[in-house]
């Protein structure tokens, strides 16, 4: 007798790590540890023969996470509202995810998989009906997020997720002992690209700093330095701010993955 | 690996090597020394001892840990001609300091309520906390910037923030001279502008709790301080007023190319005797000036705290002494049997001049200076005498030490409810932040007796008493 073949409901997405609030207005919540960002849906499908072909799936054009911020809330869809979700302007790479995920629909049709000829709209889904939609935007505040990998989930329900394969990215920070301030390992593959990644670390610790990032991206450790405390100084002077101020500390290193990486110390 | 030298009770010396100019000295008993991360702390005080005009020691007190540059704990004194000047050594909490006030109550007496009612009065009246300073009020104007950053505490009491009398219960009465305003930039006075009279954040607090032992009785009791009596200690600096003006000394520095040379770039450094080297001892003397004002202005409203919760009258809750532990300052000091003016570096450090010492108030000579030490949040804090210890130059330790990191200290108490760990102790907490709570939780520290053993062994400063917290605000 033939075995049936074992079929799973399946997906591809960008698994986003991210300060999340530590309190939400009332609705079914997505586990912080599953949101995503869904970049093909692919149905009931054989998940055996899946693994098989994943073994040429896309690289993503980033090879560290995209670093971004969830500005607005999305409530979708518009007519009759029943998922709150949340619209990400990516800091770096615009277009990087929109270009991976038709690569991912040529590969998907390379391998006679269904593609979804619908537009795609890049959200990150949080809660579920029921809620109340003028709480979620009262309590809305901007927040720092990065794609941290690329996953194969199989949904099982009920909002719950199972990562089944990933696709992992470096991180842009990693947070540090220190005795006595905070520090974190910055990677970034130019000097600007570290300047983008220490404000969004800096903003994983206090979110509300985000809306004083640079844009102004710096290309030496000193000029980055001093950006980081002017973007210290404006948030202090204006909303109050935790950090003393970003030390004058180490050097821009060349990692074994011909990445830059810096250790940046902070004074709280 | 440092090799110590036992050169004295809790001293050790660090042999010079390399480019360092002097040797480095240890504070710390055995016992200390085994507990401590040592060895990034130690970099520190041999960076530290390469600096122009250094004189005697980099010192370390037994609460030393990793800082900025310089060690927290450390100790620095540079010829006042030919040596430098860092902002490092000073740090960026610039007059970041102690002051504590006994009320005429027993603690004992107070009833559950009013403990309650005292701290929730407390809380509301001092902001405190990231971003909470006056809100809704004027501000400060360039105005009073340019009176409060010249003179010192003495603009608050003027303002009606405390009596006249609390200034010689203040380290250099409330003033650092020579402060200019002029060279402190706009950025800087933007931060501070409604934050005076705040706590802030990290590891700053307002402290109520009991005197609990009396280790001098004759130094106490001229001190008016008696067993079982309320105290209150509070624990702030110049907020970011003060950080600015440190980062705005640090960029003008490193651009000008004063860390050449230096084993470190945060030891940055310009000659004392220079324009830039001045520009910032003035500009850092003025952060002095607005600290001071700041923890005059937390008293003032702790005191009226007491006066609506208890009816305790502002004048009957006395200031018993302010000290700073970061800053710099010119002191004369003996010198292989020569006075020499001297830049005292103290970050994470507190002056401690013994009996005699010309700058004291009367009811001070005659004892020493009162040493502030603050430990954690639950086991205790002390109040000192300074011994006038020539070796450090009148300097003495600043705290229990952190021990454990902020990200540790947070996953230890991950997921445990804090305040009621806190109140089962004996402690009452109130925060703006649950998460600074965590961070600064006792076990974060090092056990402050144990710090204050090595101070008083090394002949630093002797223990007067024992205060143990109860009510306790943080940031």
């Amino acid at each position: 007798m033939q075995e049936e073949p074992e079929e799973k409901r399946l997906f591809l997405a960008a698994h986003i790590e991210a300060a999340w609030p530590n309190h939400y207005p009332e609705g079914r919540l997505t586990a912080e540890e599953s949101r995503h960002i869904t970049l093909a849906f692919l149905g009931s499908i054989d998940y055996p023969a899946l693994q098989d072909a994943l073994k040429d799936f896309p690289k993503p054009p980033f090879q560290i996470a995209l670093a971004g911020i969830a500005e607005t809330l999305a409530f979708l869809p518009p007519t009759h509202p029943r998922v709150v979700a949340l619209n990400v302007r990516w800091l770096e790479e615009e277009n990087a995810l929109a270009a991976y995920h038709s690569e991912i629909g040529v590969w998907l049709h390379a391998h006679h998989y269904p593609v979804d000829p619908r537009p795609f709209f890049f959200h990150v889904t949080v809660g579920r009906a029921p809620f109340e939609r003028q709480a979620w935007e009262q309590e809305f505040r901007p927040i720092p997020l990065f794609i941290s990998g690329i996953h194969l989930y199989e949904s099982l329900g009920n909002l719950h997720y199972q990562s089944l394969w990933t696709l992992p990215l470096i991180r842009p920070f990693t947070e540090l002992d220190h005795t006595a301030d905070i520090a974190f390992q910055i990677q970034g593959k130019t000097a600007q690209q570290i300047h983008l990644h220490a404000q969004l670390a800096l903003a994983f610790e206090y979110p509300p700093i985000a809306q004083f990032f640079s844009a102004n991206l710096q290309d030496s450790l000193d000029e980055i330095i001093i950006a980081l405390n002017q973007m210290v100084s404006r948030a202090d002077a204006a909303i109050g701010c935790p950090f003393k101020a970003v030390s004058f500390h180490g050097q821009i290193t060349k990692t074994n993955d011909q990445l830059l990486s810096w250790e940046m110390i902070v004074d709280v | 690996m440092y090799k110590l030298q036992e050169i004295g009770p809790a001293t050790y010396l660090l042999p010079k090597e390399g480019g360092m100019r002097v040797p480095g000295l240890v504070i710390a008993t055995a016992q200390l020394l085994d507990e401590i991360e040592i060895d990034k702390p130690l970099e520190q005080v041999c960076n530290v001892a390469h600096l122009p005009g250094i004189v005697g020691y980099s010192i370390a007190m037994p609460d030393i840990h990793w800082g900025y540059g310089f060690p927290i704990g450390g100790v620095a004194a540079m010829d006042a001609e030919t040596g430098v000047i860092s902002p490092g050594g000073v740090g960026y909490d610039i007059n970041c300091g102690v002051r504590l006030a006994l009320a005429p109550l027993p603690f004992a007496k107070l009833s559950e309520d009013k403990k309650q009612e005292l701290l929730h009065r407390i809380f509301s009246y001092v902001p405190s906390g990231v971003g909470h300073g006056h809100r809704g009020t004027r501000g400060l104007s360039d105005r009073d910037y340019s009176e409060l950053l010249r003179i010192g505490a003495r603009w608050s009491i003027e303002k009606g923030f405390g009596l006249p009398q609390d200034l010689e219960h203040i380290e250099s009465n409330g003033c650092i001279e020579d402060a200019d305003p002029e060279l402190v930039s706009h950025e800087a006075k933007a931060r501070g502008k409604n934050q005076l009279g705040s706590i802030g954040s990290g590891n700053h607090f307002v402290e109520i709790g009991v005197v609990e032992k009396i280790f001098l009785p004759e130094v106490a009791h001229s001190w008016g301080v008696e067993e079982g009596l309320t105290y209150i200690l509070i624990h702030s600096g110049s907020r970011g007023f003060g950080h600015q003006v440190c980062q705005d000394a640090l960029n003008e520095f490193v651009r000008k190319g004063y860390d050449q040379g230096l084993p470190d770039k945060q030891l940055v450094a310009a000659p004392i005797a220079s324009q830039d080297g001045q520009n910032y001892f003035r500009a850092m003397a003025a952060a002095a000036n607005f600290a001071f004002n700041n923890r005059q202005q937390i008293l003032h409203e702790v005191r009226q705290a007491f006066q609506h919760v208890l009816g305790i009258p502002g004048e009957q809750i006395k200031l018993i002494y302010d000290v700073c532990h970061n800053i710099a300052k010119f002191e004369n000091h003996e010198v292989e049997g020569k006075w020499r003016r001297l830049c005292v570096h103290r970050k994470g450090a507190t002056r401690a001049f013994g009996p005699g010492a010309e700058e004291l108030a009367p009811i001070f000579k005659k004892t020493g200076q009162p040493v502030l030490v603050p430990g954690d949040m639950m086991r205790a804090s002390h109040l000192m005498v300074g011994m006038g210890n020539k070796l450090t130059w009148c300097s003495s330790c600043h705290g229990a030490g952190r021990a454990r990191s902020r990200v540790k200290s947070m996953a230890a108490w991950r997921g445990k409810d804090i305040y009621d760990y806190m109140e089962k102790h004996g402690v009452t907490v109130m925060a703006s932040s649950g998460r600074t709570v965590a961070e600064e939780m006792p076990d974060a520290y090092k056990d402050v007796d144990s710090v204050v053993e090595a101070v008083q062994q090394a002949s630093l400063a002797k223990m007067v008493a024992r205060l143990t917290p109860r009510l306790v605000i943080k940031g």
